[in-house]
């Protein structure tokens, strides 16, 4: 208890000093970030910076389901192909621009999250990460058998890299960098604003207790639709920047090596915040390719990540309850005070009766 | 007619074999209202470690035997690392799953590490080289032993289960666990010898179905885990006779899809099925319906 | 014309009958009590009032709406809400944020609103957030409301769990035994607690209570429950007298 109570008073300090200057810190990750790329020297530094921001992405779709909701999703990788697939498809067969591509590969998401959230998020617990599971294992099935679309087994070749005013974003010109940052920066962006807004104090009730939510009033059902729906339709968005960058997909691209993956990156980094999924795809997918020795070993160590981090810390490294006081929106302070005294002129007014 | 009635046959062996390992799932889930996400991996566990023995001279029923022992160990093992913890805690039970699904993540790999991710050729041990003929028919001598021994496990286990005092002991602890540990009972030897169950029957599975299709790899696990996943919920979570006629029913309706649409999607019915019976039947045909207590 | 008036209630859970052709009314601005000995069916009758379960017979008419099998969300948006007998507090949110979860059915920007902060969004956010800090200030929780109300002494627990059902402008609140696990001095001080909003904040209680000090105390009638029937009903006086009451609680042939 003691214990605890110190960790606490030490997380509210270190909480203070953050607040206090982040301003100046925040200058300066965006600093770092933008001048990371420029210290790259080669296009396998490059594609390992790209690829942590795609995890990051996908990490952000995850966290609003298991993070925020509580709700296991072992087939992110189902809606990452149909994202790919998508946005592959539009822009080699039709020759669509880049951005069109993408917003389509992310909407086809959506609506296949639609699709199976609609019958299945009444399910509870095990059941619908049994379900998605089997979603992963169907679109999966779907992608390698429906070949007049998806090219069969042989894939999809020859994706091109976004063009952007007619100049293409590549690794060497670091463009596909900042245009994949742009983006997970814009998605991190969405999802704080939904987290700070009564859909976060929702997705929390849905996690803790929905029985309880439910008697408040709270449409439960239609909550985890639309945390599904946004999830999906992220990751769709990142996964169509995953077809860019590898410039060909095919079934293999998007099993359930990659689920498990995501889930890590979250639990590791800790759920219910982004700066969880930041820190998990930094350390999941950097560590590996530092220590090439254990490259054979790296799923074995992302199943360990799972087991252990529920053991240890299941909140996960970055994962914990703010200690500063509530954020209140503009204008509360002044709003309570104009109640309180509308109250007393009332209390004063039956009084005089 | 004969089309028929072979898929028949072939759905009835397929499906003792499904509700055999289904009959894991459900034992855990009834005493400890889990999903083993790791079933699957254990499930193949058992048949490379099967193939390992016999690779190394020991006799195939042996290592069958060998192979069972260490599949139960390792699901002692799991219980012990990673839900045991977990439960002592009271931990939600999305960490639970998350946790096995881990384990199962890191046996899978181990295993590929171990043997490699090719498939690798399983000798039928248990092809005996005679069959029996009924009409037009012809019934092999492995699926008569297959049938044989899945059938006299499911046996072995309904009698330990409603007929020893053992079995007694985990029908108390899934009434309830504390009341059962207030009669005395060893609620946590219980669990653990639940979990042995489990992985040895997993064990014996994996190494049949390896002989039967004569090949073995250590992704094998994933479509079985969700096909006895499939079957297990079909049954009811926590009803071993359902499983069974789960196990049937998956059984049949794979081989008939198999034979007139084709064996790409032979696999595809079990999740159908599975995602069919959690949104329309979410107990299953044998399963009680939980009342919201509040 | 009754707040609640229910008639026939009757729910079979199998060969159960575990609420049997109940029938009571509640008057606007009344403290009603149901008392029973365990399994007598009372939380069973909260749960058919509230739509957890959806009654095998008979009718509930809540303030002019005919609510027997309507869904929870429905029922709690004409205007009842309830707490549970073990708190169901959401213990990893603020006691602040707890409230603001009972205002929900009141908070009706959409997610695109929040997305991009829009007037309405932002104006919203800030009457419900200075709406419940002006209403814990009032209920004494002044200096509580940035703690996680995982973190709040027992007592407070269960009275936030009563603020928070309060803020979704409830007129009438079901309490599922309040005062259990609270020591004779925080059950005193519900006993005022309760007193106090019905008497002038103006609303209606219904309370399942086993703590007879506090029944007797707080209750204007009492309803009487065994076996899914009821047994007795009248003024706190009556039935404390009542041999039938007597007969359920300590046991012995009823006849």
């Amino acid at each position: 208890m003691k214990n605890n109570e110190n960790t606490r008073s030490r997380l509210n300090s270190f909480e203070r000093f953050v607040d206090r200057y982040k301003v100046i810190i925040a200058l300066g990750t965006a600093a770092i970030v933008m001048v990371l790329p420029f210290l790259m020297t080669n296009d396998y530094l490059m594609r390992v910076l790209v690829i942590i921001l795609l995890y990051i992405g996908f990490g952000f779709g995850l966290n609003l389901l298991l993070g925020e909701m509580g709700l296991m999703s072992l087939g992110q990788a189902g809606f990452v192909g149909v994202g790919a697939y998508t946005t592959a498809i539009l822009m080699t067969e039709f020759g669509w621009n880049f951005f069109p591509s993408i917003i389509s590969g992310a909407l086809m998401a959506a609506l296949v999250g639609v699709l199976i959230g609609l019958p299945t998020l009444r399910l509870r617990g095990s059941y619908l990460a049994i379900v998605t599971i089997g979603f992963g294992e169907i679109m999966r099935t779907i992608f390698l058998n429906w070949s007049s679309v998806t090219g069969g087994a042989l894939g999809i070749k020859g994706i091109p890299r976004p063009m952007v005013f007619g100049v293409e974003m590549n690794f060497t010109n670091k463009g596909f960098y900042f245009v994949v940052l742009l983006t997970v920066f814009l998605v991190g962006v969405f999802c704080h604003t939904l987290h700070n807004s009564k859909y976060g104090r929702v997705f929390a009730t849905i996690k803790q207790d929905e029985l309880a939510a439910t008697m408040m009033g709270v449409e439960t059902t239609r909550y985890k639709v639309m945390g599904f729906v946004c999830s999906a339709a992220i990751s769709g968005l990142m996964g169509g920047y995953y077809a860019m960058m590898q410039r060909y997909i095919d079934s293999n691209s998007f099993v359930s090596d990659m689920s498990v993956m995501i889930v890590s990156c979250l639990v590791i980094g800790g759920t219910a915040t982004l700066r969880g999924p930041v820190l998990g795809a930094i350390l999941l997918v950097t560590v590996p390719e530092v220590f090439r020795s254990l490259q054979a070993y790296r799923f074995v160590f992302y199943g360990a990540i799972l087991i252990v981090m529920m053991l240890v810390r299941p909140a996960g490294l970055l994962g914990w309850d703010s200690t500063l006081p509530y954020k209140l929106p503009k204008g509360t302070t002044e709003y309570k005070e104009q109640l309180e005294k509308e109250h007393k002129r009332k209390e004063q007014a039956v009084d005089k009766q | 007619m004969t089309n028929i009635l072979m898929y028949i046959i072939d759905g009835i062996v397929l499906g003792l074999i499904y509700a055999l390992v289904a009959c894991g799932y459900s034992l855990i889930f009834s005493i400890l209202r889990i999903v083993n996400f790791a079933h699957g991996s254990i499930y193949a566990c058992g048949a490379m470690l099967t193939l390992f023995f016999i690779h190394h001279g020991i006799n195939p029923w042996l290592s069958v035997l060998l192979a069972m022992v260490a599949d139960g160990l390792l699901e002692m093992l799991m219980d012990k690392i990673c839900i045991e913890p977990l439960r002592k805690k009271n931990s939600p039970g999305v960490s639970t799953l998350i946790a096995t699904e881990g384990f199962s993540y890191v046996v899978m790999n181990m295993l590929i590490i171990l043997f490699g991710s090719n498939r690798q050729t399983f000798e039928p041990f248990y092809e005996l080289g005679f069959s029996i003929s009924l009409g037009s028919i012809t019934i092999t001598s492995t699926k008569i032993v297959l049938f044989a021994i899945s059938g006299g496990l499911m046996l072995l286990m309904t009698y330990i289960i409603n007929r020893t005092h053992f079995g007694l002991a985990i029908r108390a602890v899934q009434q309830n666990t504390q009341s059962a540990r207030l009669m005395g009972i060893n609620v946590n030897l219980v669990v653990l010898a639940t979990f042995f169950m489990a992985g040895a029957t997993a064990a014996v599975a994996g190494a049949l179905v390896a002989g039967y299709y004569q090949v073995a790899y250590p992704t094998m696990g994933t479509v079985m885990g969700n096909k006895t996943l499939a079957t297990a919920l079909l049954g009811g979570l926590g009803a071993m006779h359902g499983g069974l006629l789960g196990g049937i029913i998956i059984g049949i309706l794979e081989c008939i899809v198999a034979g007139v649409l084709g064996a790409t999607y032979r696999d595809a019915v079990s999740f159908v099925i599975l995602i069919v019976i959690l949104i329309f039947l979410p107990s299953g045909l044998f399963g009680k319906k939980d009342i919201v207590k509040v | 014309m009754s707040l609640l008036d229910v008639k026939d209630l009757t729910i079979h859970f199998g060969g159960l009958i575990a609420v049997d052709h109940v029938a009571f009314h509640v008057e606007q601005g009344e403290i009603i009590s149901i008392i029973g000995p365990n399994g007598a069916g009372k939380t069973t009758i909260f749960n058919l009032l509230t739509g957890l379960y959806k009654p095998t017979e008979g009718s509930i008419e809540f303030d002019g709406h005919q609510i027997a099998g309507k869904r929870p969300q429905d029922i709690v948006r004409l205007g009842m809400a309830r707490t549970f007998q073990n708190p169901k507090v959401f213990t990893k949110l603020r006691v602040i944020e707890n409230i603001m979860v009972g205002s929900h059915i009141h908070t009706n920007y959409n997610a695109l609103d929040a997305v991009f902060r829009t007037p309405k969004y932002r104006r919203e956010e800030k009457e419900r957030c200075g709406e419940a800090l002006a209403f814990l200030d009032r209920m004494g929780f002044e200096d509580k409301s940035d703690m996680y109300a995982g973190s709040l002494p027992y007592g407070d627990l269960r009275r936030l769990e009563i603020l928070r059902a309060m803020a979704s402008n409830a007129k009438l609140l079901l309490l599922d035994e309040p005062a259990a696990g609270m020591n004779p001095q925080e059950s005193a001080q519900l006993v005022e607690f309760i007193q106090k909003i019905a008497r002038e904040d103006g609303y209606t209680v219904i309370l399942i209570e086993h703590d007879m000090n506090v029944v007797m105390n707080v209750a204007d009638r009492i309803y009487v429950l065994d076996y899914g029937q009821l047994i007795a009903q009248g003024l706190p006086a009556e039935i404390h007298s009542n041999p039938d009451v007597i007969r359920a609680y300590l046991g012995g042939k009823t006849s």
